[in-house]
């Protein structure tokens, strides 16, 4: 199951899609930027690459991770995010390409 | 970005001196590797104490901190490595620290970790493993840990890592004779440790195809673990595929051989390799951490979380960040301020002791020895009289970088900033520049090297200029005092604040054009935990900092001034000017000296030198009284020049007797002669000079702006110091002085027959506020850049900026013909409108190797 959220560029394409074909009731996809502050989410995988995406696993937002948004700056953007026990900044931009789980089905915008 | 070329120390070394660490250096060396805010300056503070010094690694602006400690008779050679949150190669500190390790060989690495953000530390700690040098973990900020109800197993851990495992907090210099016994050990070898070796499981096949292909080419090995070299080739390192292509004869053979297996790999096991050897090490981690690690009671919000939820409140956040603003502007640059007048006449002492021992000045003319040494002093002693504002400047921000809510101040800001293609770090080097009014490019620039956005820190560096520094103060207000006295305080508002409109506007205009193509990185980073600064470590930083500005500017000072004062002193007069003003000195001589003749037979006639010598008695006599502060002081001062010349004294401070004072009334006026001759050779010197020629050249197109010549110069000599523009405009503008009018109602006097309006007024200021960054910043934009043709540009660009808005601000204000405030109120409301407006145009953005889907 793990492997499946680092496939290649070309399968997860597809997984995606399989993803979309069918929707599932307990269970909601969003990008990170969707969750609204208060909200919970699992990573299932990155859509960037490259520098971006490195740096995004250092700092341990990894699959299978839980992330909470904490608030929003005052301006909006960037995002403040929970992940253990760890506080990390990462702006709307990063954050719209990661894909999560959400883990409560009211909290999608 | 420009680096060193990777590895290149490293050839000649065998894999077993990479992998054991034993070099022939004499004194053992180790380095601190770890994540930012794992508290690893603190810890090296700890373990270096006073011994310490920074540097930059060749080539790159990333700071190298070294220092030493004794242990046992023997010294320890400590090195800071910058904090990376991995080993690849994408980040300069990244690299940096990497090549670091590689090249110099460590007996130790000190790991060290933050204990309360165990897992994602331990990712590094994973990657430092598999490079195979001997490994100490320092478990830092285990106090924060505990606070947070985490508890370590350190033995369990120390098993499972197969390495020394010390609990220490930096902060308390906890656990310090612990870790210095421990790499004592290491060193010695009495410590041998079985590490951790990293399984990557479905990749092992793969990995040791790899490896056996890498071995069979020791060129490219030499020095590095092959494993090591394995893995980062699987992440796809350019820097190691650099190395492969450069150092093998047919490296690109072998690399797209070793990729094609990848792919096929790839293919094969339907996974993507690079991200799969990133998940086993997350495992890993996640794993011994699970195991070593358990919580003593539920989560429950944290001291950070509560403070967080007060000061990142939407309300409140800009209501903090202001008020922290303020206070820093209040504290640093007002109360500051008022410490140099105690600081001021100390360096004025200083200066009086020099000038004492350089040889006497001349009757017209000052021996170039002694006009040079007072000019150099005189440049330095101005910077050196702003030390106490940076001393409690750079205190400020070390409370702020320690306590974590610096990081903070960047999350908040960063979509302002970020609209106009900065960065949320771009605040602190807009604050050290001067914000409202006060403060200093030099710093600010130095400050933009932390942005880890290449763009933004380009765009940083190249506006930071435009705040208004401390130097541009006394012009602003001089010309606010005369032209706009009853609109005082909306033109400082205009001041302060068109300043960061102007760099906003400008930092778009930049990352919209030039700066395009560079590379931008995104915004993440990890938000530090709250910590209470120490006094220490905030004044050592403090100290550091002052001493790097002292060292950095000083040096740079003394060679403009010596630059400005040839364009000043040269071509000069020509003989029949100078001999006209040696002829009216002549005569005033003459008539002095037949006045004691007649006044005093006695005396004789006094020879040239003997009057040089009284004359030059006088500037000093009135200068010691001055500065004796009255009472005792000032008989000290007279018993001192009594017993110097007892004539000359008699002279100086007549008694009773009717003659003496006669001579004494002579002597006042030949003084003041003397002082008037020589104020006009000053003036017509800078006329004449390459300076003052340049300033009519130039006058065709400044006319334009409303600028003469008189003003070109001023503008011209403040590139090398701010200050030296009211100086300038202080002696060009010198009708009135006898008559002890201030600088402000001679220019108004001036102004007025030449038709030099408020107008006019507004045009130079706003010219001086965008007016390129003085000598000393534009030489910082070198060191900052690593390129001549950057500081060219950021010279020419806010020139041309300043002219162009200078110029229409002039032209458009003489055709509507409308005063300078309402300019002043025009040019304000578009300039706003425009920056506005321009912040909502998006950026193309080129991210590092970025590939969206």
């Amino acid at each position: 199951m793990q492997i499946s959220f680092f496939k290649q560029r070309k399968p997860m394409k597809n997984a995606r899609k399989q993803s979309h074909m069918r929707p599932s009731h307990h269970r909601k996809f969003c990008r990170l930027n969707d969750l609204k502050p208060g909200c919970c989410g699992r990573i299932r995988h990155h859509h960037s690459s490259g520098a971006i995406r490195r740096r995004l696993l250092d700092l341990g937002l990894v699959p299978e991770t839980t992330v909470v948004v904490v608030c929003a700056a005052p301006l909006n953007d960037p995002l403040l995010l929970k992940l253990e026990n760890d506080q990390i900044a990462l702006r709307r931009r990063e954050a719209a390409l990661i894909e999560v789980e959400t883990l409560f089905d009211d909290s999608v915008s | 970005m420009k680096s060193e070329p990777a590895f290149s120390h490293s050839a000649g070394r065998s894999p077993e001196s990479a992998r054991t660490g034993r070099t022939s250096r004499k004194r053992p060396l180790v380095v601190l590797a770890g994540q930012q805010n794992g508290g690893k300056s603190t810890l090296f503070n700890t373990l270096t104490g006073a011994s310490q010094h920074i540097a930059n690694y060749p080539g790159v602006t990333v700071d190298k901190k070294s220092g030493s400690y004794r242990h046992h008779q023997i010294r320890i050679d400590v090195v800071d490595l910058p904090g990376t949150y991995s080993l690849t190669s994408f980040s300069l500190e990244e690299r940096v620290a990497r090549d670091f390790i590689f090249t110099s060989h460590p007996d130790v690495v000190v790991n060290v970790v933050d204990a309360a953000g165990l897992k994602r530390s331990l990712l590094l700690t994973l990657q430092l493993l598999e490079a195979g040098f001997p490994m100490i973990m320092a478990l830092n900020m285990i106090d924060v840990a505990h606070r947070r109800g985490l508890s370590i197993d350190v033995n369990r851990l120390e098993d499972r890592l197969g390495i020394r495992v010390i609990p220490t907090i930096g902060r308390k210099r906890q656990g310090k004779n612990a870790l210095k016994k421990a790499i004592w050990q290491t060193t010695t070898g009495e410590l041998e440790h079985q590490q951790f070796q990293m399984v990557y499981e479905k990749a092992e096949p793969l990995l040791a195809r790899v490896e056996q292909e890498l071995s069979r080419h020791p060129e490219i090995t030499t020095g590095y673990p092959v494993r090591w070299m394995a893995v980062r080739l699987m992440e796809e390192d350019d820097q190691i595929e650099k190395r492969i292509c450069e150092l093998s004869k047919n490296g690109h053979l072998l690399l797209s051989e070793l990729m094609s297996a990848k792919t096929a790999f790839e293919t094969d096991q339907s996974l993507n390799i690079s991200d799969y050897l990133a998940s086993c090490r997350e495992k890993t981690a996640a794993r011994i951490t699970r195991e070593c690690v358990t919580k003593t009671r539920a989560d429950r919000p944290t001291l950070t979380e509560k403070i967080d939820r007060v000061v990142l409140n939407r309300l409140l956040a800009p209501l903090f960040l202001l008020a922290t603003v303020y206070l820093i502007y209040d504290l640093s640059i007002v109360r500051g301020y008022q410490l140099t007048q105690y600081t001021w006449p100390l360096l004025a002492t200083l200066r009086n002791m020099v000038a004492g021992l350089l040889p006497d000045a001349g009757l017209l003319l000052d021996p170039y020895l002694r006009a040079l040494s007072l000019w150099i002093i005189d440049s330095t002693l101005t910077l050196l009289n702003y030390i106490p504002i940076f001393f409690i400047l750079f205190g400020l921000i070390a409370i702020l970088e320690d306590s974590g809510y610096m990081a903070r101040i960047a999350f908040i800001m960063d979509k302002l900033f970020y609209n106009y293609g900065l960065h949320g770090q771009s605040t602190l080097p807009f604050i050290l520049g001067g914000v409202f009014a006060g403060g200093c490019a030099v710093p600010g620039v130095m400050a933009a090297r932390a942005i880890p956005d290449e763009r933004a820190r380009m765009a940083t560096i190249l506006t930071v200029p435009f705040m208004n520094c401390m130097a541009k103060i006394p012009l602003y207000t001089l010309i606010v005092n005369i032209y706009f006295a009853n609109y005082k305080s909306w033109a400082m508002l205009f001041i302060s604040t068109i300043t960061i409109i102007v760099a906003l506007f400008a930092a778009k205009l930049l990352t919209t054009t030039v700066i395009r193509q560079m590379t931008t990185t995104p915004f993440v980073m990890a938000l530090p935990a709250y910590h209470l600064p120490t006094v220490g470590a905030v004044l050592t930083r403090a100290l550091e900092r002052v001493w790097l500005y002292v060292k950095k500017v000083g040096t740079i000072v003394v060679v403009v001034a010596v630059i400005i004062f040839v364009l000043l002193q040269w071509p000069g007069i020509n003989k029949q000017q100078m001999a006209g003003y040696q002829q009216q000195m002549q005569q005033a001589t003459d008539t002095f000296c037949k006045m004691i003749e007649t006044a005093d037979p006695h005396l004789g006639r006094f020879t040239d030198s003997q009057l040089l010598d009284l004359l030059n008695d006088y500037d000093d006599y009135k200068r010691a009284l001055f500065a004796s502060g009255g009472g005792k002081g000032k008989r000290d001062v007279d018993r001192k020049f009594q017993s110097r010349n007892e004539l000359f004294f008699s002279i100086l401070k007549p008694e009773k007797d009717e003659t003496a004072r006669k001579i004494s009334r002579a002597l006042k006026k030949l003084h003041s002669k003397r002082k008037r001759l020589r104020r006009e050779i000053k003036e017509a010197r800078i006329v004449n000079s390459f300076l003052g020629m340049t300033g009519k050249i130039l006058e065709p197109v400044s006319r334009f702006a409303g600028f003469d010549w008189k003003i070109n110069v001023a503008l011209l000599s403040s590139f090398a110091a701010r200050e030296s523009s009211v100086a300038t405009l202080g002696v060009l503008f010198r009708e009135g002085a006898d008559a002890n009018l201030t600088l402000e109602q001679r220019m108004d006097n001036e102004g007025r027959s030449t038709g030099f309006s408020s107008l006019n007024a507004l045009a130079l200021l706003l010219f001086f506020a965008l007016y390129p960054p003085c000598l000393a910043t534009a030489i910082m934009v070198k060191v900052q850049t690593q390129s001549y043709k950057w500081m060219l540009f950021s010279i020419i660009f806010p020139t041309v900026l300043g002219l162009i808005a200078a110029g229409l601000v002039y032209s458009i204000g003489s055709y509507l013909n409308a005063t300078g405030i309402q300019m002043m109120g025009i040019f304000y409301g578009v300039a706003l409108t425009t920056t506005i407006l321009f912040g909502f145009i998006k950026t193309g953005n080129k991210l590092k190797k970025e590939k969206i889907e």
